[in-house]
């Protein structure tokens, strides 16, 4: 059910508290916006999880900022990675994007490498370019993303970002995601047996510590999920995203690239 | 537009406004970093996957000068409030970030060794040593100080490395590299069999390379080589090849057997008859092996570089006798293997040890080999 769906069927004191702390939040941003137009629509919360959230709304100090941080710990209580299993085409190859120096960074929170410059150095020098087959063997074990893991993937089967590829501002705006400075990595990959790609849900989205406008809730029924580009046009055209837990690059099925 | 008791302004979107950071008061800006430190200010839009530390180091390089000063103020007011045992609100996750945060902002600063005393003091207490934690703080701290580069002395880094054992491999020898390369080689070579502090070489190898250069890690590779398992060896040459280290300078130290992976991925073939041979050939031909190819592409001349090296270094002492029976085997080898960096290589040597220029041979192999 929606969140909107269970507050219809609480008092009206207590709905009407609750709503007014979601409407507080409205006018700091289009991401508190966007954030509470997902928390109304997304139709896959069970009954107890709204009930949970409410009662938090309702017990615990206003303020927005409290209100923001309900939500967060809300979405990340054993909520993330809960949506329908997404029924992706056979084999399909699944794509992300991730700034050089953003990646670089990770390696370096999660132990890979001692400091950026390290972990630039061994990425330029050692990994860019290397077919996967020919990775070290340190490197295979490389966790290449963190907490949860947001990709892409053909429809039809193909390559994730198409075959003449486009440029980079093309992706990040398709994928919903801020231009920043690049360079940017390419990550293609096949997810390993066991582990399923899912519909991403309002708490995949809202887990982390901060928060995008570039998301929406998918229909019921979806196979899987869609981004929310940062500009609409003709050519600008939402693509299919699912979420996974953190794979290892062993599962790499293409060279890491600069795009 | 968000204003929350002084914490900086979003844009309609939710995106931080850098002038209203740079118009905060000291005491709002700090109070504001704990705040995102703590995961306590989420009105910010970005990227869902990045760390509070990551967003504060971006956020710094983007503030006026003077601001980044107040910034670093104010961080290290955090450090050293955590280091201190005063507050005892700094734990695990938290303190975590803050460390990343220090190394982030203070490594490229004119200020790099201000965090210096309170990371060591962080270093000394024993409460933050928990390797088997989710959340090793002591080895944080110790990671900040190498991204700051500091440069402690050498028992310090294997003091840690004793500490920590493994887990710390990459820490002490990150740590020993800032000061003396020769020394970090040395500490190599007395666990040269430990996988980590192997695996801790080759993730930190091409950095040496580009702050030490290529000939004078090579050295230390050449004395580190014989020392180091076959699997090892292999792997090293196989980084070696992509640093562009010259291979054969590294490997001349290793053992026969230990070549014949590198042989077999070198692929060169020799078509020397044995009954032709003598032992400076013999040399090359069991350091090179047999191979095929199409033609000699640039890592092939590399590696006959690489002979010709050997060779001029006296490794082939040849006499006539033996100069002559090289000479017949370059015919030899016109007839049936045109490989023109072979001839390159060996007439170069054959040529020099006779007095002769081997620049005119070598033109004129050329043109006809076309």
């Amino acid at each position: 059910m929606t969140f909107w769906e269970y507050l219809q069927k609480i008092n009206a004191p207590e709905r009407k508290i609750i709503e007014k702390r979601l409407t507080d939040l409205i006018p700091e941003s289009s991401i508190m916006r966007q954030m509470v137009n997902n928390l109304y629509s997304e139709i896959r919360f069970k009954e107890f999880d709204c009930k949970e959230l409410a009662e938090n709304l309702l017990n615990s100090p206003s303020g927005n900022e409290k209100t923001e941080l309900i939500i967060r710990d809300f979405c990340r209580a054993n909520r993330c990675l809960k949506g329908d299993e997404a029924m992706l085409p056979s084999d399909s190859i699944l794509g992300r994007i991730v700034s050089f120096e953003r990646f670089c960074e990770l390696m370096v929170e999660s132990w890979d490498h001692l400091d950026i410059d390290e972990a630039k150095e061994y990425l330029r020098r050692i990994i860019m370019n290397l077919p996967p087959d020919q990775l070290p063997d340190e490197w295979k074990n490389t966790e290449i993303g963190k907490h949860i893991m947001w990709s892409t993937f053909d429809e039809n089967g193909g390559l994730p970002f198409g075959n003449p590829r486009p440029d980079v501002a093309f992706i990040l705006c398709s994928l919903g995601l801020a231009i920043e400075r690049g360079p940017f990595i390419l990550f293609e990959y096949k997810l390993p047996i066991g582990i399923k790609p899912h519909v991403p849900t309002f708490c995949d989205a809202y887990a982390g510590d901060f928060w995008t406008a570039f998301f929406r809730t998918s229909p019921p029924g979806s196979s899987w999920g869609y981004t929310m580009p940062t500009e609409i046009d003709e050519e600008q055209k939402p693509l299919p995203e699912v979420v996974h837990v953190v794979i290892k690059a062993e599962n790499l099925v293409d060279s890491l690239r600069f795009a | 537009m968000r204003d929350k008791r002084g914490y900086p302004l979003v844009d309609e979107q939710g995106f931080l406004k850098i002038e209203s950071v740079n118009s905060l008061s000291f005491a709002q800006l700090s109070n504001w970093i704990k705040m995102v430190l703590f995961r306590k200010d989420l009105g910010t839009g970005g990227d869902r996957t990045i760390s509070p530390y990551v967003f504060l180091k971006r956020v710094y390089h983007q503030l006026d000068p003077y601001v980044r000063e107040a910034f670093h103020d104010a961080v290290l007011q955090h450090l050293a409030d955590f280091a201190s045992k005063k507050k005892a609100e700094w734990q695990a996750e938290v303190a975590d970030q803050l460390l990343l945060l220090v190394g982030a902002v203070f490594r490229d600063s004119p200020r790099s060794n201000a965090p210096i005393d309170f990371l060591i003091s962080i270093t000394e207490q024993e409460r933050f040593f928990q390797i088997e934690a989710q959340k090793n703080l002591h080895k944080r701290a110790l990671q900040s100080l190498i991204s700051i580069k500091y440069k402690a002395n050498t028992e310090f880094w294997i003091t840690q490395f004793k500490k920590g054992g493994d887990e710390y491999a990459s820490i002490a020898l990150s740590g020993l590299s800032l000061n003396s390369i020769s020394i970090t080689f040395e500490w190599i070579i007395d666990n040269a069999s430990n996988n980590a502090v192997v695996n801790a070489l080759f993730r930190r190898l091409p950095l040496l390379v580009k702050e030490y250069d290529c000939e004078n890690i090579s050295s230390h590779l050449r004395k580190l080589g014989p020392f180091l398992s076959d699997n090892h060896q292999n792997a090293l040459y196989k980084n070696a090849l992509r640093l562009g280290i010259n291979l054969l300078s590294v490997f001349e130290n290793f053992s026969i057997p230990e070549m014949n992976g590198l042989i077999q991925e070198l692929q060169i073939e020799m078509s020397i008859p044995q009954k032709s041979m003598g032992d400076g050939v013999r040399i090359l031909e069991q350091k090179l092996g047999k191979y095929s190819r199409p033609g000699i592409q640039s890592p092939d001349l590399k590696v006959i570089d690489g002979i010709v090296n050997i060779v001029g270094k006296n490794r082939l002492s040849l006499s006539p006798h033996y100069r002559n029976k090289l000479m017949e085997n370059i015919e030899y080898l016109e007839r049936h293997s045109p490989h023109i960096g072979y001839l390159l290589g060996m007439g170069k040597c054959i040529l020099e040890q006779s007095g002769k220029d081997p620049k005119i041979f070598l033109e004129k192999k050329m043109v006809e080999l076309r």
